[in-house]
């Protein structure tokens, strides 16, 4: 069921980046909502949010000019550390899902950054954390709650969460 | 955890793989549907946009022929159909113009179906690879002139690495003066004119062109126009702020120079062998 579900839609999701809303821009920010999805599915099962971060971000690195495997790993941090993070919070509280998508945009970037930068592509951190990370950050935070509205109607349409329990038991 | 560590290693271990060029059949294999859903997605983009962006009168028309409701929806999508149509061969009959005046070039048209990703790095996913004979280093220009540079290709897809992209490096010229340096991509959109000489005269608004240098890029190919120019008695270099000709944003069709054979002169460095 999982794989069924992760690979068409974060394929699509990831088009969907590339093909709309990297081209529609607000301060020099665009919603990463591939991110997102990661994110939020990894609150709502946090193992299932591991392979779901490794699907979507080759995914995204299928589409990028970027090093292969990249986005991947970053995503499988963010998503561990989303996994963790929300596990030991209450519940599925608004905040500390908007909360999240900031930690998780920060991360993300952070960790793309010294990839980049690990792989031969150095870029300017002060300029790029103040013009592109926060301006997106902001986004992802705005647009977080109906990501994850939308993806909690499909956890529950997916069924039980044996992997979930797995984990927290 | 040891699901996360599995990942992880599997993650690094494409990324090592991928660096020594062993996963290229894998990823084409992977990309080729992605790609298909991005022109799908690329289209219906550009239709909707247009048809947001078109002239008010559409609108007007629509409210004010109510009892032909059905009939002026109709008319709509023919119109939207028709001023996408209008504005590619606008594109077209500008970049026939570009290749009328460069004659020597044979060119490989190409849509752009996507773009990085990635919020740090500037490359665009063009609908035509291999198949159509482009290859990888190949310059990419538009009808205002310089694009990027092919940076990988698939049988019916390729990625262009941007002017604009932080890691593009370009020897270019100043047109007026011939005051040679090196153009170099910006987070900002923007281009830095390095490496120029101090006694180099160069003024805002001169044009900045390809030199042809390294053989990387035909000479000649207009990048952008200088708009500002930063001159310090201690420093070795002057550096010039260039604003690109070419809207990064808005670029839907691109000319691909499918008969330029980049020059590789890595070969020339000190350390290699002669043959």
């Amino acid at each position: 069921m999982i794989w069924a579900i992760a690979v068409p839609l974060l394929a699509l999701v990831a088009v969907l980046q590339s093909a709309v809303l990297r081209q529609i821009e607000f301060a020099g920010g665009n919603l990463d909502l591939l991110l997102l999805v990661v994110l939020c599915w990894s609150m709502l099962r946090p193992k299932e949010g591991l392979v779901w971060a490794v699907v979507g971000g080759f995914a995204a690195d299928l589409l990028s000019g970027g090093p292969f495997g990249a986005t991947a790993i970053v995503y499988l941090v963010t998503s561990l550390a989303a996994g963790q993070i929300q596990g030991r919070l209450w519940g599925s509280h608004p905040l500390i899902i908007m909360g999240l998508a900031l930690l998780g945009t920060g991360t993300t970037h952070l960790l793309g950054l010294a990839i980049l930068s690990l792989t031969g592509r150095p870029l300017d951190v002060g300029y790029t954390l103040a013009y592109v990370t926060l301006p997106t950050a902001f986004i992802n935070v705005a647009m977080v709650l109906p990501v994850f509205s939308a993806l909690r109607a499909l956890d529950r349409f997916a069924g039980p969460r044996e992997l979930r329990s797995e984990v927290e038991e | 955890m040891l699901l996360a560590s599995a990942l992880i290693l599997l993650a690094l271990g494409l990324l090592v793989i991928e660096r020594a060029g062993y996963l290229d059949p894998l990823k084409n294999l992977a990309g080729r549907p992605l790609l298909g859903l991005q022109r799908s997605f690329s289209t219906a983009y550009y239709n909707v946009r247009d048809f947001l962006t078109a002239p008010r009168n559409l609108a007007d028309l629509r409210n004010e022929n109510a009892r032909l409701q059905a009939q002026v929806s109709q008319l709509e999508a023919e119109v939207v159909t028709l001023r996408e149509q209008a504005a590619e061969q606008e594109v077209l009959r500008a970049l026939l113009g570009f290749a009328r005046e460069q004659p020597a070039s044979r060119y490989v048209t190409a849509r752009v179906i996507g773009r990085d990703t990635s919020p740090f790095l500037r490359y665009l996913l063009l609908d035509q690879g291999s198949d159509a004979g482009v290859r990888r280093g190949m310059p990419v220009v538009s009808e205002n002139g310089l694009v990027g540079r092919i940076s990988e290709v698939s049988a019916s897809a390729a990625k262009v690495q941007l002017i604009i992209d932080p890691q593009s490096a370009i020897n270019a010229r100043v047109q007026e003066t011939r005051a040679e340096g090196v153009l170099i991509g910006q987070p900002t959109g923007e281009l830095t004119l390095t490496y120029l000489a101090q006694d180099a005269v160069v003024k805002a608004g001169d044009l900045v062109v390809t030199s042809g240098l390294g053989g990387g890029f035909p000479a000649n190919i207009l990048a952008g126009r200088v708009v500002s120019v930063r001159k310090r008695d201690y420093e070795l270099y002057q550096t010039a702020t260039v604003l690109p000709r070419v809207d990064f944003g808005r670029l839907e069709i691109v000319l691909i120079i499918a008969d330029f054979e980049p020059i590789d002169i890595g070969s020339l460095s000190p350390g290699q062998p002669a043959p």
